[in-house]
């Protein structure tokens, strides 16, 4: 189990900087609404965020210090894929923190750093769609890693912009559609898993019997409220809106990665 | 878990400087070229001396002075260079964290506060009690000694010398292995000899009746496996599916208890179709016009049908094709004998094999066990005479099968010498002996208990001192096999680990001790070493059976055949009194039972317990050896119970759930198993001893004698499959 | 034409296979494993293979895969397989990731919590490569394993699926089985069923 949760945290992470990333990247090239000094300090906590993820995810291994040696098989397995090309997005994000001053130079930066985020989660799903575990195996798996990265990552950012900004960029209709996908993903899931092999309806079983999975879905419902409510009076919402979105989102989202983990019914 | 591997187990061990000199131990064959510098890794024979059919020849390598691999003897070729599960954990049992190193003593009983003492202290102790017994009772009486099957290696007969050598005493006498089946070969044939089971592949037609040898005996499992690749059909009667049954062409199911009336309708059947061998009967027999009568008169293939719920068409069928393959075989189990009818069931079996001539033929025979290879002097036994003086004038006996109950009643009667003094060696009672509650109390009734062991088992729980007895690995030994014909020689590998010492040893031991305190008080000799010891044990007669001229000679391949049987009773000379195959036995008859293989009625089933439970022996263990074991648990760890799935449908209960077995005796917690390999109406939970578990099946057994035994085994046998529980989900 | 080359595969025998384990503890003692590992599984498959219900195992160990799923996982390249078939893995490399067994359809590859890296049976391929044949094979009474080559024997006798064993098709395992032969079965009715 504890093993299992340093790949909860690293996965959850790395996802949500990379979310976070692009939200700012979005904002900071195309809206260019902030200020250097904030994009500057956020950029900071994404990199402070992936080295954490980075940290915690050697821990796993039996021999930490001989984690370089996970480069080694490029050529066939998606761990090393995401070994390389994680510590490329986080290379990319401080080039770009300090490095970008024109736009053009952003643009090609920020889209650089975006791709190699987004192959590090196209990655990290592949690791784990694999036969041996029916219940991961499907489209759900990389569905739910991006979610990761496009759910609390962007609200990441609004928290940060409103705490250093000290006022509240509007996502709320970003916000309201991502978290209603997310709900949806769920119910997704568990159909495909009840239709799938013994063990993902098994998976199926346990992700439903688990008290966390309602916690999730509750968190994830009042995510999408709070959004929508929000939504419908126009209004952005104060900075403990901000907050409480943020922590609805990283809950359910963390919870949800728990229950990856620990549904995986092997066959 | 234990971070104790065998290799980093001696780095920290004080028995490394005693290692320095194995290497140069005279032993006068290698088998291997030594790897590296000479003397650092060799090979010995070792010799499986557990209660086993098997008894298999180990080579065991030894490398720096630690066991690093056992595995079987290829000289041996019922062994063939294979062992089963619990050979393969011996390097583990050997070098477990959890062996008792050293004397200790309890400062109360099932307290687990051990106090270590030293060997001087131990012999001591013991010493001044016995004499102290011996003083107020004016004989050693009240020491009783309970030892079976722990090690059959035959120096450890010295726990019955050394007691002798102190005076007469209480003996639990008996076994529960085979009595009423010995019994009723005794009376048949004169004796148990079975045939060479090495030549079971030759034959047509193979009955294994009662016996599970896919768990019990699997070399013998791999025989039957090669005659079935040969063509010969196997047919399994059991209650159970066994993993024996499994492999078989066709396997009977038959109603617990009721073989005797299946082997009798068998019988008229032959006898109606005139499928008999008259021939060998008027040869080899008496008593056969008597026998055919009955079964002319009394019995009917309907009537052992609607008894043993085979049908009849079955049963015809088994009886032509058992009568017309030549020659077919049949194994008698110990499992079948185990009933309130077991030995008649046996005697009825073995005048099946008879009146059909199959009696004295390779590839036949009515197989059960044999005791020809036992040609050894049992010099440590008969070294020790009771001293002159002892006023009881002889040993009293007790029935093992009934150990704790006998115990209670001599000491709740004031007209008995009591028993003061209990020694327990090979031996774990309380998980072993039926009635497990009464075995407490038994054992709280006694003031003195000492056990010789390896492990801190149930019964050394409840000792007052424990004596660390070394493993096979660490001393001498001889063993010979129930069942084929191999003797085996069981060379030291490594020097004693901790403080253990062989059971020779200590009977040495506190002779030393007792004749210090009280010169002459005890004859046990204690000048001879251990391999003087063994020397004395091969009979020059015995010696010559194998074209040896020395004992020393069986170290060459570690093990050698005793030739002959390949046909026991080819010769036609029965061991009875008429000298004759004994279809109708005075001796049987004297007594008490009828002098006819007639049917004896089985147990009735109690209206209020209707449930039959079998506590058979476990794969994973021999009785209360090896499941402990962390190998073992690796792979299983979990006692269990298999119910029927009708059962269990009925009962409420599904595969995993915890229920509640109870007998009028006691009652266990385990898990259920579902499964179709069970009959409906019974349960079965195998018996072992697990690490830390408060799980043991003896809980619910009750102490029901068996028909026979008493005659050649001194005690009745236990019906251990005549039980009968209630079975409820928790 | 050229002789092919050896695809190396272990063959039970199901119809002697009696579920003992012997195959397991000889190659733990042998390879002085971890207690807590095996390289070698036993395990129950359905009663009811043939039919009537019987007991019925599989003692499978690496598959030693066409395909196999623990190479394509590992990010050290710590497994090869050779070209006589077996997958070998190469602790020297190994980080101790798990990936592997994650991986690994049948769960075979196994964490040693001393070393700190997988374990996994290597099909003895040392004592191969010296004529002698891998430890559990010698070791199993019933002499229900064997190994043999792929490229010679009769697909046709064989299977490489069984209730209970991931499916084969998955990394193309290479464990073979010959199935258990039915037993003719008589039990009869219980009469007192009602009173139980
Ligand atoms: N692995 C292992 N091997 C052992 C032992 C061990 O504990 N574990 N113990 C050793 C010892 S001491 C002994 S005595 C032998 C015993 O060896 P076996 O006689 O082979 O063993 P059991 O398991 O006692 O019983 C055999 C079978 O008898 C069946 N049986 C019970 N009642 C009846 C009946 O009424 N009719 C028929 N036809 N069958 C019946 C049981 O279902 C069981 O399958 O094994 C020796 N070998
Ligand atoms: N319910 C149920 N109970 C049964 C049976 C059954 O079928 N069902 N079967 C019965 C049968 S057939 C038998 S044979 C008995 C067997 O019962 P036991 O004779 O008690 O046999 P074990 O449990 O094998 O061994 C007893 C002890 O001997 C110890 N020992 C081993 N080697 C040595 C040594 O060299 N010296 C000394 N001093 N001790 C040593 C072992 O560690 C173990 O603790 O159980 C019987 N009990
Ligand atoms: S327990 Fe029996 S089969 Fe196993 S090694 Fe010992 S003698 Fe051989
Ligand atoms: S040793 Fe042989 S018979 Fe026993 S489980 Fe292994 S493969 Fe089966
Ligand atoms: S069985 Fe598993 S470990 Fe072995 S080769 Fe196949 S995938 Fe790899
Ligand atoms: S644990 Fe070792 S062998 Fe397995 S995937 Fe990781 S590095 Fe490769
Ligand atoms: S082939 Fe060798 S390593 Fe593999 S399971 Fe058998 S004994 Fe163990
Ligand atoms: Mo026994």
């Amino acid at each position: 189990m504890e093993h299992a949760m340093t790949l909860v945290i690293f996965t959850f992470l790395s996802q949500m900087a990379i979310g976070a990333f692009a939200c700012l990247f979005f904002i900071d090239t195309y809206k260019e609404k902030i200020s250097e000094r904030s994009t500057v300090i956020s950029l900071i906590t994404i990199l402070a965020i992936s080295a954490v993820a980075v940290v915690v995810s050697v821990f796993h291994l039996g021999h930490p210090f001989a984690a370089y040696r996970a480069l080694l098989n490029f050529g066939a397995s998606w761990l090393t894929r995401e070994i390389v090309f994680f510590p490329l997005f986080m290379f990319f994000v401080l080039l770009y923190t300090f490095f970008a001053k024109t736009k053009a130079q952003k643009q090609i930066l920020g889209w650089t750093t975006v791709v190699f985020g987004a192959v590090t989660i196209f990655s990290t799903a592949m690791i784990y769609t694999i036969p041996s575990v029916p219940a991961w195996n499907n489209g759900t798996t990389l569905a739910a890693f991006f979610l990761t990265a496009l759910l609390p990552g962007p609200i990441l950012v609004q928290l940060l912009l409103a705490l250093l900004e000290k006022r509240t960029v509007n996502f709320n209709l970003y916000t309201t559609v991502v978290a209603f996908l997310a709900l949806l993903l769920n119910g997704v899931t568990v159909s495909v898993l009840k239709s799938g092999l013994p063990a993902a309806v098994e998976s199926a079983g346990l992700l439903t019997a688990s008290p966390l999975f309602w916690i999730k879905i509750a968190t994830l419902a009042a995510a999408f409220a709070l959004a929508g409510y929000f939504l419908l009076k126009k209004k952005a919402g104060t900075v403990s809106t901000v907050t409480t979105l943020f922590a609805l989102v990283i809950v359910a989202e963390f919870l949800g990665r728990i229950l990856f983990y620990s549904s995986g019914v092997h066959l | 878990m234990s971070k104790v591997s065998r290799r980093t187990f001696l780095k920290g061990s004080a028995v490394l400087g005693a290692l320095a000199g194995i290497g140069g131990t005279a032993s006068s064959f290698k088998k291997i070229k030594p790897a590296k510098a000479a003397g650092k890794k060799k090979q010995v024979f070792s010799s499986c001396p557990r209660n086993c059919y098997d008894t298999c020849s180990i080579v065991t390598t030894v490398e720096d002075g630690t066991i690093k691999f056992v595995t079987g003897n290829m000289n041996n070729t019922y062994t063939n260079g294979r062992l089963c599960v619990k050979g393969y954990t011996y390097p583990n049992y050997v070098y477990s964290p959890d062996r008792i190193k050293y004397p200790m003593r309890q400062k109360e009983r099932g307290s687990g506060k051990w106090e270590r003492i030293s060997w001087d202290e131990a012999y001591d102790i013991i010493a001044k009690k016995i004499l102290e017994i011996k003083k107020e009772y004016g004989t050693t009486l009240p020491i009783a000694l309970n030892k079976y099957s722990g090690n059959f290696n035959v120096l450890n007969n010295a726990v019955e010398g050394m007691l002798s050598s102190w005076g007469y005493t209480t003996r639990a006498q008996g076994t529960p292995c085979w009595p009423a089946g010995i019994d009723s070969q005794t009376f048949d044939f004169g004796a148990a000899v079975a045939n060479d089971p090495e030549v079971m592949v030759k034959a047509k037609y193979l009955i294994v009746w009662g016996a599970n040898p896919a768990w019990t005996s699997v070399h013998s499992m791999s025989i039957i496996e090669r005659a079935k690749e040969n063509g010969t059909k196997i047919v399994v009667i059991d209650p159970i599916m066994t993993d024996t049954a499994s492999k078989a062409d066709e396997y009977i199911g038959i109603k617990a208890s009721t073989d005797g009336a299946l082997a009798l309708g068998m019988a008229k059947y032959i006898l109606d179709h005139n499928l008999h061998d008259m021939e060998w009967m008027k040869k080899n027999s008496i008593g056969y016009e008597e026998y055919l009568n009955y079964l002319r008169n009394n019995i009917t293939v309907e009537w052992a049908s609607e008894k043993t719920g085979v049908p009849v068409e079955v049963i015809e069928r088994l009886a032509r094709e058992y009568a017309a393959a030549k020659p077919a075989a049949i194994w008698l189990g110990y499992g079948l004998q185990r009933h309130t009818n077991g030995g008649a069931s046996v005697r009825a079996i073995d005048a099946l094999a008879a009146m059909t001539g199959n009696i004295g033929v390779a590839g036949g025979g009515a197989n059960y066990a044999q005791t020809e290879c036992y040609g050894f002097n049992y010099a440590v036994q008969s070294a020790g005479t009771p001293p002159e003086g002892d006023k009881a004038g002889g040993d009293r006996m007790l029935n093992m099968n009934n150990f704790p109950a006998q115990v209670l009643a001599i000491n709740n009667d004031p007209e008995q010498i009591p028993i003061k003094m209990l020694w327990v060696a090979c031996r774990n009672p309380i998980a072993q002996d039926p009635e497990a509650s009464v075995s407490y109390k038994a054992f709280e009734s006694i003031d003195f208990i000492v056990t010789a062991d390896l492990w801190f088992n149930e019964t050394v729980k409840q000792s007052d001192i424990v004596l660390p007895v070394s493993s096979i690995f660490e001393t001498w030994g001889l063993t010979a096999s129930y069942w084929h014909y191999w003797v085996n020689v069981n060379e030291p590998a490594i020097e004693p680990l901790y403080e253990s010492k062989s059971d020779l040893e200590i009977a040495m031991g506190i002779s030393k001790r007792l004749n210090e305190l009280e010169p002459g008080s005890c004859t046990y000799p204690t000048d001879r070493s251990i391999e003087e010891w063994i020397s004395n044990e091969l009979a020059d007669d015995f010696i010559k059976k194998f074209g040896f001229k020395t004992w020393r000679d069986i170290l060459e391949k570690g093990t050698a055949k005793v030739e002959g049987y390949e046909a026991a009773w080819s010769d036609g000379k029965f061991r009875t009194p008429s000298g004759k195959y004994e279809f109708l036995s005075e001796t049987c008859a004297a007594n008490g039972h009828h002098a006819l293989p007639v049917y004896v009625e089985e147990m009735e089933v109690p209206k209020d317990r209707p449930i039959r439970l079998f506590s058979p022996h476990w794969k994973y263990g021999l009785h209360s050896q090896f499941q402990n074991l962390e190998w073992m648990r690796s792979i299983h760890n979990e006692p269990f119970v298999e119910i029927h799935p009708a059962l269990a449908k009925k009962k409420g209960i599904e595969d995993g759930d915890m229920v509640r077995v109870e007998s009028e005796v006691g009652y266990v917690e385990v898990k259920a198993k579902i499964t179709h390999t069970v009959p409906k109406d019974a349960v079965v939970i195998y018996e072992a001893w697990y690490k830390e578990q408060n799980f043991n099946a003896n809980f619910l057994l009750k102490a029901t004698p068996s028909d026979m035994g008493s005659y050649a085994t001194g005690q009745a046998g236990l019906a251990f499959h005549d039980q009968f529980v209630t079975v409820e989900k928790i | 034409m050229a002789k092919k080359q050896k695809r190396y595969a272990f063959l039970i025998n199901l119809e002697r296979c009696i579920g003992c384990n012997a195959c397991t503890v000889s190659c733990k003692s042998f390879y002085d494993l971890h207690p807590s590992i095996n390289r070698r599984f036993v395990r129950e498959t359905s009663e009811l293979l043939t039919g009537t219900p019987k007991r019925n195992y599989i003692s499978t160990s690496c598959n030693h895969c066409d395909r196999p799923a623990c190479a394509t996982a590992c990010p050290t390249g710590a497994y090869i397989k050779l070209d006589n078939g077996i997958v070998k893995h190469n602790q020297d490399r190994c980080i101790g990731c798990r990936m592997c067994a994650t991986a690994c359809p049948y769960g075979v590859p196994q964490f040693d919590p001393v070393k700190k890296k997988m374990d996994k049976c290597d099909m003895c391929v040392d004592r191969l490569e010296a004529g002698e044949q891998p430890i559990c094979v010698v070791s199993c009474p019933l002499e229900a394993i064997a190994i043999v080559d792929l490229n010679e024997i009769d697909e046709s006798q064989v299977v490489a699926d069984l209730p209970g064993f991931a499916d084969s098709s998955i990394t193309g395992s290479s464990t073979r089985f010959i199935l258990p032969k039915g037993t003719t079965v008589v039990r009869g009715g219980i009469k007192s069923w009602n009173t139980l």
